[in-house]
């Protein structure tokens, strides 16, 4: 069992504050991202909440008990560095076993275990090599594996994926889930990039510039930004944000300052459901073909415009010319001037729906 | 087929270059130690000896006490490494994880006894280590070498910790290292390469110092000392010169023939990414 709080963080380097009061709740065995652009803070509420660094003020408190002033050694916590950071003087072996050595465990208990975690991250094969010796992607896997082997009360895991090809990152985010869904580790995880903290999160706190400007559940963050910023941030591809007249007008949002259309909204043909759908006249600028389907770059009121049609429709947008698209209106997100959320969402419309 | 073949014999013939620069003079000190003395000391010297005798090692052992010199250059050279890496390496840690511009001003201060020249400070030490009754001895000599050789082997240590990332250190404390354990598991082995060289340097600039040696121990001397006593009274007709040279020689070579198998290059391969 283990949950963090982390109350009213406030953190500075030199004349920049890095953290503005940051409060956050995590809970027992959840895997809680935090998602935002570089230096909005989030590796350094990580590294606070590891005790490499050390906040101004407010509190870090684990199982209910203040751990603010305590050393990373005290904190029964393990990290996997973006980097990985193994030992290049020890074997495989060696850096799995140094938690539990330093710990003083039983050379058995020590054999034992990491059998189990290498075993378990299929590395059992390079033990007896050395960190020069291996590729990128077992080097993540030790990392991983020295990470779990001291059953950690809390996992931090620093942009462990960036590192990784393109190929790679698939197969061990996948991995990683499964990770956690067998362990049942809490984890407290840290990216850039929003895919990753969609399909791992349970809980996805999203940063900008040292302040936490929405937490909750991936497919509620998704299905309610609370702002221009975390609705432009969460889903891939991002958000149309549009502001002129002329869109606001098609769009019947003139009490709005900003309307968002996600381009997986925005639909060529009409649907059989009418009753909810607003149609809008796009510039078809250029067409991309991504394989079956087309990426089409568009403008209204002299704003782009961005989404997507299956190839057999490609006859439907031409480039140069106008075409007409479909958006339901559930679907139309309306932002102040601030850029905070006004009105209306698809509140009312059920879950299975959005297959975006 | 032919290219690798070709390449291969232009490294040999760079390593035979390179290995002819370094062992011919050690040959020559060889062959002048053991050389018979007429063969040698003539317009002419003859390269292959036509016999071999150690009649000056023989010479230097019997009339020069020179056991008790070279024990005593040995002492003093191995207290002024250990004084150097005792203090110089957590100096040295301490000063490569400092910020950039802190650290630097400290390096310009360590330079500082290096910019007074050795015999301006020699007399001043000599009459320190007479107060404190270390002339003559191998440890007064040794504190006063140390005084030179202790911000060489700093600096060249705070190069070595500064190439092991801190982020080692960190990930070690995570794993439940205080920050001294830290130090010694992941930091002191990884800047083991770093001080076996910077051993080596303090070793050999104690092995061949000579001003200092010369004002601090003038009745019990060092090698060199003693060496250039030798030249300056003149050798009364003993030919020890070269036997000299050929002893002085041979702990340098064995000390980094010792220490260089612990000297790898790139040893943080493999730690990050």
């Amino acid at each position: 069992m283990t949950t963090l709080e982390l109350e009213k963080i406030y953190l500075t380097a030199g004349k920049n504050e890095i953290l503005r009061d940051v409060n956050l709740s995590i809970g027992n065995g959840d895997f809680f991202v935090l998602l935002g652009p570089s230096g909005c803070g989030k590796t350094s509420t990580l590294r606070v909440i590891s005790g490499l660094m050390k906040q101004v003020s407010g509190k870090v408190i684990m199982d209910g008990e203040d751990i603010s002033e305590y050393p990373p050694s005290k904190r029964n916590i393990s990290m996997v560095f973006q980097d990985y950071a193994l030992y290049p003087h020890m074997t495989v072996f060696e850096n799995i076993a140094f938690p539990l050595r330093i710990a003083h465990k039983e050379m058995q208990y020590i054999r034992d275990k990491v059998k189990e975690v290498t075993s378990f991250l299929a590395i059992e094969h390079i033990v007896g090599k050395k960190p020069h010796e291996i590729s990128g992607g077992e080097r993540q896997r030790v990392a991983i594996a020295r990470a779990l082997v001291k059953n950690p009360k809390l996992m931090l895991m620093d942009e462990p994926l960036s590192n990784l090809d393109a190929k790679l990152r698939d197969s061990v985010r996948f991995e990683l889930k499964r990770i956690h869904r067998e362990t049942g580790v809490t984890t407290v995880y840290v990216t850039h990039d929003q895919l990753e903290a969609m399909t791992l999160g349970t809980q996805i706190a999203i940063f900008r510039t040292g302040k936490i400007e929405q937490v909750g559940k991936p497919m509620d963050i998704f299905r309610h930004p609370i702002n221009t910023f975390v609705a432009s941030f969460v889903g891939n591809p991002s958000m149309n944000i549009l502001e002129s007249d002329e869109a606001r007008d098609v769009l019947e949002a003139k009490d709005a300052h900003y309307v968002g259309i996600r381009p997986r909204s925005i639909f060529v043909r009409k649907p059989r459901d009418a009753s909810n759908v607003v149609a809008v006249e796009l510039r078809v600028i250029m067409k991309n073909l991504l394989g079956n389907e087309i990426l089409v770059q568009s403008t209204i009121g002299g704003e782009f415009v961005y989404f997507y049609v299956h190839v057999n429709d490609s006859g439907l947008v031409e480039e140069g010319e106008t075409t007409t698209v479909y958006v339901d209106r559930r679907r139309i997100y309306l932002f102040d001037k601030d850029g905070n959320q006004q009105g209306r969402v698809l509140n009312e419309e059920p879950e299975e729906e959005i297959d975006a | 087929m032919n290219r690798d073949i070709i390449r291969k014999s232009l490294w040999y013939l760079a390593m035979g270059v390179m290995a002819f620069f370094v062992l011919f003079p050690i040959y020559l000190i060889f062959l002048v130690a053991f050389a018979p003395p007429t063969e040698i000391f003539r317009p002419n010297p003859a390269l292959i000896p036509s016999s071999l005798n150690p009649y000056s090692l023989y010479v230097v052992l019997k009339y020069y006490h020179f056991l008790s010199h070279f024990i005593l250059s040995l002492e003093t050279a191995f207290i002024v490494s250990g004084i150097c890496i005792a203090l110089g390496a957590p100096a040295a840690y301490t000063i490569s994880r400092m910020p950039r511009r802190a650290s630097y001003l400290v390096i310009i201060f360590l330079f500082v006894t290096q910019m007074i020249p050795e015999i301006q400070i020699g007399v001043p030490l000599a009459s320190a280590m007479a107060k404190l009754h270390l002339l003559n001895t191998s440890l007064g000599i040794a504190l006063a070498q140390s005084s030179i050789a202790l911000p060489l082997v700093t600096y060249v240590l705070v190069g070595a910790f500064r190439s092991i990332p801190t982020r080692l250190s960190e990930s070690a404390q995570i794993d439940g290292a205080s920050k001294l354990q830290a130090f010694f598991y992941i930091d002191l082995q990884l800047a083991l390469t770093g001080i076996f060289v910077a051993v080596i340097l303090a070793w050999l600039f104690s092995w061949d110092e000579f001003i200092l040696a010369q004002l601090i121990s003038p009745l019990h001397t060092t090698i060199p000392v003693l060496i250039y006593q030798n030249i300056a009274r003149g050798q009364g007709g003993l030919p020890a010169d070269d036997a000299f040279s050929l002893i002085m020689t041979i702990p340098v070579i064995a000390l980094v023939l010792i220490l260089q198998k612990y000297m790898r290059s790139n040893i943080i391969a493999g730690a990050l990414k």
